[in-house]
């Protein structure tokens, strides 16, 4: 496999795992993933968040020709999460069993689970998914 | 030397508790369907009707990070005074890699702590129990986590498929805000070879019936009688009872032969409706048992790990467990929230069906 998956997953952690994003010190707008330099007041100075994982359904989609490594977990579910705090993420959607019941606007809690299986060898990729309240 | 009086800083106990248990479910009946066993004749003669399935993106770890999460809402404490975590289960995702620095780099205990995973069949969780309450006992940490947790896998056809569940339970221990205090603990442990699972093999195998007397009855029972015997109580003296549960049989014999009614045993019966939760089964019933019990009341917990030992402890209830009780969702939820598979997704999310 071409990605460094042992890196990336090290460097993401904290992001996928508790959710720490960032809010300026400034104007309080909130940033998932973290950022450098608030985009509405161009200061440096942010402070560490971290997101309660609660929010709602904006938008989700389904993917029947998975990628490889995913065979098992097909048809897929992705969707647009906004966070309780205001901030858009883009989720893996988990326990659909019945997508007439993906509603836009229904609430969902992130949680914790497997992301991807580096093939039966290869490290094992851990983060948030996005799990419907219904 | 005068004594010290201020007894909040030598009693160790419970601080909080968290279970998780997948909401996917098969029933006994699909599972003897699909062997051409008969059904009504398994589930009653096992006591277990449906048993718990993990989703196909859970495992060991995520179980064990929903449950300790959960333990946090109720014990109310910084994740950085967490100075252990112990993960017992016979199902860690890696053979080499540890579970437990997963869980607490999810919780954000890292890095001023020690982890480990353990492993002692259905009772390494309560092993990680013990270690906590050893090092806090000896402020050598402030707080440590005991987790239990599995997604036990048992051989298509053979009698364990009918009860190997799936799930987890997590324990806050250490000193301060008690909702249960620690009044003894006792172990009964041999070389009993009733159970194992060789490295790489898939599937454990176990001794048929040696797995009864010599084994489960024997260090259950001696544990549980061997703790009343170390802190001078009488079998009458105990309020609530939760041992480890193999199915649904089991622990309602051997408290019967502790001389305790199965009146005090029943809240923690699990097994019936999610299966034989392994290295989580005595503690969700520990748990259970919290989610109902009163101030005041004593509760024995022993577990039972094949090849083979037990742990039993004694709880008293603080008036404190009416002010967490409700923090974080009871051990019904769980229970209750469920969705049925028939036998073909099952195979699926037990990895039964070969992919390559």
């Amino acid at each position: 496999m071409s990605r460094n998956l042992v890196a990336e997953n090290w460097r993401l952690e904290r992001s996928r795992y508790l959710l720490v994003g960032n809010k300026c010190t400034e104007c309080e707008k909130y940033y998932f993933p973290n950022v450098q330099i608030c985009t509405d007041c161009n200061i440096s100075k942010l402070d560490e968040y971290v997101f309660s994982g609660k929010g709602k359904l904006i938008e989700w989609t389904k993917i029947y020709e998975v990628a490889k490594g995913f065979e098992l977990f097909a048809p897929l579910y992705y969707g647009i999460i906004e966070l309780e705090e205001g901030v858009r993420v883009a989720a893996q959607i988990t326990e659909v069993t019945d997508d007439t019941k993906l509603i836009p606007g229904i609430k969902t809690q992130m949680v914790f689970r497997k992301l991807f299986e580096d093939g039966s060898q290869g490290v094992l990729t851990y983060g948030f998914k996005a799990e419907p309240q219904i | 030397m005068e004594q010290n009086k201020d007894t909040s800083l030598t009693k160790v106990g419970i601080l909080g508790y968290g279970v998780y248990i997948p909401k996917y479910r098969i029933s006994v009946n699909e599972i003897a369907n699909t062997w051409s066993d008969d059904g009504p004749l398994m589930s009653k003669s096992i006591n277990v009707t449906e048993k718990a399935v993990p989703a196909l993106d859970e495992d060991t770890i995520t179980i064990s990070v929903m449950a300790v999460r959960n333990s946090l809402l109720r014990a109310n404490i910084s994740p950085v005074d967490i100075g252990a975590i112990y993960v017992g289960s016979e199902s860690h995702p890696y053979a080499v890699k540890p579970s437990a620095v997963t869980v607490a780099e999810a919780i954000g205990a890292t890095p001023v702590m020690t982890a480990s995973d353990l492993e002692f069949a259905c009772k390494a969780g309560t092993a990680g129990m013990q270690m906590c309450f050893g090092l806090a006992k000896s402020d050598e940490i402030k707080y440590g986590i005991a987790i239990g947790t599995d997604t036990a896998q048992g051989r298509p056809g053979d009698q364990l498929e009918y009860t190997a569940g799936a799930g987890g339970c997590a324990f806050v221990l250490g000193k301060g805000k008690l909702i249960a205090e620690l009044e003894g603990m006792y172990s009964y442990t041999s070389d009993t070879p009733d159970f194992w699972r060789r490295e790489g093999a898939t599937y454990p195998s176990h001794a048929g019936r040696f797995t009864g007397e010599p084994s489960y009855f024997k260090h259950t029972l001696s544990a549980a009688q061997g703790l009343m015997q170390k802190i001078g109580i009488k079998a009458s003296d105990v309020d609530r009872l939760s041992l480890h549960q193999p199915n649904g049989r089991f622990p309602i014999s051997a408290a019967k032969k502790l001389g305790i009614p199965y009146e005090k045993l029943e809240d923690a019966l699990c097994v019936v409706k999610v299966g034989n939760t392994y290295s989580a089964a005595s503690m969700i019933g520990l748990a259970r048992h919290l989610d109902k019990a009163k101030p005041g009341e004593r509760i024995m917990c022993v577990s039972y790990g094949s090849g083979a030992g037990s742990d039993a402890f004694s709880f008293v209830v603080t008036d404190e467990i009416e002010e967490v009780r409700n923090n974080a969702p009871d051990t019904d939820y769980y229970i209750n929230k469920k969705e049925m598979l028939n036998y073909a997704i099952y195979a699926k999310h037990r990895r039964k069906i070969k992919m390559d």
